[in-house]
């Protein structure tokens, strides 16, 4: 038992919000920009969403009742900035939501990234493939408090960069790979990763596609570097109840657990996911 | 406006605040806690639990399909033993005093594990167990129990003499006739029922050509099965004599007053909770309004009789 009393989880602010959509654009084929201006509830502002966390956001249709956890880019004012594909028939309606649109939304969820493990570090990369890019502009903002930590971002995408600007803004440096060559390095984020070489200060925080993370994470600890993952899964409530969205680590069999991606991620360890269930 | 109406339920010898409950595998103390204070429901109910550990399956384990969802979790759970030591005092000292019930939801993969899982259980502080025979997500054990009556009957005797504790037995609706299995498990000593566990179904990802669960088949609940379980729910209520919790796609104080209706003693909600986690809480205000509204003074009097 905790020292803390059970009583003490309460929090009745947490819960749903309502939020109305000032901005809604799309800024590569098939990846939207969603700006929200989140109300008070009673009197409770929106806690701002720390970097690696996500939103659950429920859709204004009562046929698709699952939140879409979507992970918070940006933060200001009251402002939300969400960055998601429209990959399904649930972010497509997202996608098609008019400013002015109003939707309900739950507080920040999850276990973002550690920004003390750059503490004392002489460099943070952060490596993004494709809409994995998005929860990096949030830690890069954390990031820029610590001054003597310099912040590299190396980004991927298919075809078309997005968020480049905002990256600019706040990154020392920032490297850019396609699929297709069309811009930047020809590849993907891990083999341009490779290609500008890691050192002994340096940190690295990852979102992307899964088969991505799993070769970063084989160079990282090849490397001895220490590397934070952000996972994506499919998931059904989106705040630790129902076990839907598991992430195999290492000891579960012993352990006989698996972890939430929710709940106790989205964010891990590189070395402790076990990439091939 | 008549007065405030009495939302006190009693059956198997105990007394409930309401006749609101969650519904197995949709609460989380810890994390449905943070939302509402589910002390004030009438009871709580676990995720399954299993004389040992299970690893559940693998990911995607959730598809949501038009008003409802697959889920083939399969009952990923730490083991009695460590939800005695761990989960349940923290149940126990969140709900304090409050009279709020906990049962226990039963997991296995045969009639020992059955057994071995409800003797640890049994012993514990809990106030009810619920035998789970109705998980569509584990190969071995769950439906394959609930779905014969002379199986679904051999793991309630099998339990019942090792449970002291009144024993639930929720039932599937993947069979021809739910009364059967029912009747099967009265028999057998089940001291209530709860219905119906999820139906069976699939999802199909039209752009990867491919099933979208790991597990192909999943359980499938909200909305879309609610007219199923409340027939299946009014059936069952006339044919056997034991008390009848009711759940299947619960969404609204409404809904909740239609299963008592059709004569369930008690509802849970479960879905509902994972598009909003305080909805049992926020149902059960809605139940209490309705009942206000239209002058029910009780839960029994929404019941449209059994005659």
């Amino acid at each position: 038992m905790s020292e803390t009393s059970a009583r003490d989880i309460l929090r009745p602010e947490l819960g749903d919000f309502f939020a109305e959509i000032v901005r809604n654009e799309e800024v590569a084929a098939y990846v939207y920009r969603m700006i929200l201006l989140i109300n008070d509830k009673a009197g409770t502002p929106y806690p701002a969403p720390l970097p690696g966390q996500f939103v659950n956001v429920y859709l204004n249709d009562a046929g698709r009742l699952l939140p879409r956890p979507i992970s918070a880019c940006d933060w200001s004012n009251e402002r939300l900035t969400l960055v998601f594909g429209a990959v399904g028939a649930g972010t497509r309606q997202m996608a098609a939501y008019a400013e002015g649109t109003r939707l309900r939304v739950g507080a920040p969820e999850g276990c973002g990234f550690d920004t003390g493990a750059a503490r004392g570090m002489n460099r943070a990369i952060l490596v993004g493939g494709g809409l994995g890019a998005a929860p990096l502009l949030l830690l890069a903002d954390a990031l820029r408090g610590y001054g003597s930590c310099a912040v590299r971002a190396v980004l991927g995408f298919g075809s078309e960069p997005f968020l480049l600007r905002e990256f600019e803004e706040r990154c020392d440096e920032v490297f850019v790979a396609t699929d297709d060559g069309s811009a930047g390095f020809h590849g993907n984020a891990a083999d341009l990763l490779k290609e500008l070489s890691v050192s002994g200060g340096d940190s690295l925080f990852a979102c992307g596609p899964a088969p991505m993370l799993r070769v970063l994470s084989r160079f990282a600890g090849g490397q001895g570097i220490p590397l934070q993952v952000s996972l994506e899964e499919r998931m059904g409530c989106g705040y630790g109840a129902c076990l839907g969205c598991a992430c195999t680590v290492a000891g579960a069999e012993e352990t006989a657990l698996r972890r939430r991606v929710c709940r106790d991620g989205p964010v891990f360890n590189g070395s402790e996911v076990i990439w091939d269930v | 406006m008549s007065d405030e109406p009495y939302l006190g339920v009693a059956f198997c010898g105990l007394t409930f605040n309401n006749p609101v409950f969650t519904a197995s595998g949709t609460f989380s103390a810890r994390e449905s806690g943070r939302f509402y204070d589910f002390a004030k429901l009438g009871a709580v109910t676990t995720k399954g639990v299993s004389a040992r550990p299970w690893l559940g399956n693998n990911t995607p384990r959730i598809a949501e399909t038009r008003s409802g969802m697959l889920n083939a979790i399969g009952l990923e759970n730490p083991g009695a033993d460590r939800f005695i030591a761990e989960e349940l005092p923290f149940i126990r000292e969140y709900i304090g005093d409050s009279g709020a019930r906990v049962i226990v939801n039963v997991a296995g993969h045969d009639a020992d594990e059955y057994r071995e899982a409800a003797e640890k259980l049994d012993g514990a502080d809990v106030d009810m167990l619920e035998l789970n025979i109705s998980c569509p997500n584990i190969r071995e054990g769950g439906l394959a129990f609930g779905a014969d009556p002379r199986m679904a009957a051999e793991v309630t005797r099998v339990v019942r003499r090792v449970a002291r504790k009144p024993l639930i037995v929720k039932l599937t609706p993947n069979v021809t006739d739910i009364t059967e299995i029912a009747r099967a498990v009265e028999s057998e000593g089940a001291d209530a029922l709860s219905l119906i566990n999820t139906l069976v179904g699939m999802s199909i990802d039209a752009d990867r050509r491919a099933p979208l669960l790991a597990n192909v088949s999943g359980g499938l609940s909200g909305p879309a099965i609610k007219p199923v379980a409340l027939h299946m729910v009014y059936r069952t209520v006339r044919a056997v004599r034991i008390p009848v919790i009711g759940m299947g796609g619960i969404m609204s104080g409404v809904d909740a007053a239609e299963f008592l209706m059709a004569g369930a003693s008690a509802v849970a909600v479960g879905t509902a909770s994972l598009i909003k986690p305080s909805a049992p809480l926020d149902i059960c205000a809605e139940l209490e309004t309705f009942m206000a509204e239209r002058g029910y003074a009780n839960v029994a009097s929404l019941s449209l009789g059994t005659n």
